[in-house]
């Protein structure tokens, strides 16, 4: 499947996911826009993929709205949205603060409305276009110590199907894909934050995901390029768990 | 540097058996299979398509892309077929990556409506044959170390929608069916999923869509301003039979236009 002359632009595409997916969609043929908090690392994404990198925070509109106008000044044009930017917070709805909830659901969730409304007009004036959400199966099932995450990305799965609803007659496409747990930085930070890492390891992520082992960073990328090429045109309002049999369970 | 993605075949080498493969959805997926590289037993209760237009046989199709194929007379629901199936398949080609789930019938009645051996009939074939050609199958797909079950399951295994009371408890039934192999399997190296369609344009649905009350039914459901195409299944069944989706197991991936997100 090849994604020549398609421009896309990636949240969160200085490591783990986004930086998969970057490199992905750019094998794929794709120009790539990363926009990022991490200025070093995402500069060095875009230097990989041949790309470019736009400071950003999704939470701010006129963030999402200059990363959006970037791809159009670069690359003249805007065919695929890749909301992956996230954050993790690892406490129980008693723990959490109502500063680290709000900052969750600002990074989780407002900030992909943020991006879809900046970029659909762009997509619009192409023909049409993908947007592609990074979910989590805790988007689909409830985890311990995780409540202002699980709300997140269960809004963002929920979200993907009201846009899809709205974008369709703009022959936009909206998916989610929904990763169980990810060898990323992010994932990492959250097993180390558990009381035994270990522990927590070998009966979460090999006892419960079916397929005995955590994804690779690439094999979340491969989903989400699946779903933003046109091999997935029939595809939308879909939300694929990406999760070794996690939520089959 | 690794080919562009676009350039690679994305079954090389793999062996792909495709039940229901003489029309429609199945058809597509032996074909577009057969273009990436696998090598393809086809097996359906006749060799000709239900459709006058689908020509010619997919045997012929296949064996354009230069690959093997090997047609196969079954009738799913039968245990002596399905293993007779089977004992072919591994003589013929040694072995087994890859068994697609398509073969399925469909009928548009409600439960007052359905006799007792119309239901009987439709859920020997779209689940009692599912079953039997996965459990045909495993003791193969336990050697090939990357094995995939890819179910055709429909909307209708998701939500209750135009009277199809039957249809929608077989593949139901095929929806869960499809998330206990993953669970019991996922461990020894075989993945199974389903892919869920909406109104694709195939034989099984031509009548429907000849009615336009349920045409302006399908369409008003589905988002995209089209219907589906038996490619737009296939593709979805390429990516979860391939190595592409090697951490997606017990999931079925709608393919249905958003008909189902709303």
């Amino acid at each position: 499947m090849s994604l020549a002359a398609k421009v896309a632009v990636v949240t969160g595409g200085a490591s783990g996911i986004g930086a998969a997916t970057a490199i992905a969609l750019a094998e794929a043929g794709a120009k790539v826009i990363i926009g990022d908090l991490q200025a070093e690392a995402g500069r060095a994404t875009a230097d990989a993929v041949g790309g470019e990198f736009v400071l950003a925070d999704v939470c701010r509109a006129a963030d999402a709205e200059a990363l959006m106008n970037a791809a159009m000044d670069r690359y003249g044009g805007l065919d695929l949205l890749i909301n992956n930017a996230g954050v993790v917070l690892a406490k129980s709805a008693l723990d959490t603060s109502e500063e680290e909830w709000d900052r969750v659901l600002a990074v989780n969730l407002k900030g992909p409305w943020l991006c879809a409304r900046a970029a659909v007009p762009h997509m619009v004036r192409r023909g049409g276009g993908a947007i592609v959400n990074v979910a989590s199966n805790a988007g689909l099932v409830g985890f311990p110590n995780a409540a202002a995450y699980c709300a997140s990305k269960g809004g963002l799965a929920h979200l993907t199907k009201a846009m899809a609803l709205d974008f369709a007659p703009f022959k936009v496409r909206v998916n989610a894909v929904c990763p169980g747990h990810t060898r990323t930085p992010m994932a990492d930070s959250f097993v180390a934050s558990q009381a035994d890492p270990a522990a927590f390891l070998d009966d979460f992520v090999r006892q419960q995901h079916p397929l005995g082992r955590m994804a690779e960073p690439k094999e979340i990328a491969l989903c989400i390029q699946f779903l933003a090429g046109d091999d997935a045109s029939f595809v939308t309002g879909a939300v694929l768990a990406a999760d070794g049999g996690f939520t089959a369970r | 540097m690794a080919l562009p993605l676009a350039d690679r075949v994305r079954l090389d080498g793999r062996v792909a058996l495709v039940t229901g493969s003489s029309s429609g959805i199945g058809r597509a997926i032996a074909v577009l299979f057969a273009k990436e590289g696998a090598d393809l037993a086809i097996c359906d209760l006749q060799p000709e398509s239900r459709l006058p237009d689908e020509v010619p046989d997919t045997e012929d199709l296949v064996r354009v892309h230069g690959r093997r194929v090997s047609f196969h007379r079954c009738d799913v629901a039968s245990e002596n077929e399905v293993e007779g199936l089977f004992a072919a398949v591994e003589r013929v080609y040694g072995r087994l990556d890859i068994l697609v789930n398509c073969a399925g019938i469909f009928v548009r009645n409600s439960v007052v409506d359905v006799s007792l051996a119309e239901w009987n009939r439709v859920l020997a074939v779209n689940v009692t044959g599912y079953y039997l050609t996965i459990r045909a199958a495993i003791p193969l797909l336990l050697r090939s170390g990357a094995a995939s079950i890819v179910n055709i399951s429909s909307i209708h295994g998701r939500v209750g929608t135009g009277t199809a009371a039957t249809y929608a408890a077989s593949k139901g039934g095929v929806e869960n069916l499809t998330r206990q192999v993953a669970v019991d399997y996922g461990g020894r190296g075989i993945r199974c999923n389903a892919v869920a369609p909406g109104t694709i344009k195939t034989a099984m649905s031509k009548p429907f869509r000849a009615d336009p009350e349920i045409l302006r039914e399908y369409e008003t459901r589905t988002l995209l301003p089209r219907l589906g195409e038996p490619d737009d299944v296939a593709f979805a069944a390429l990516y979860l039979a391939g190595s592409e989706s090697s951490f997606v197991t017990g999931h079925s991936l709608v393919v249905d236009g958003g008909w189902t997100c709303w």
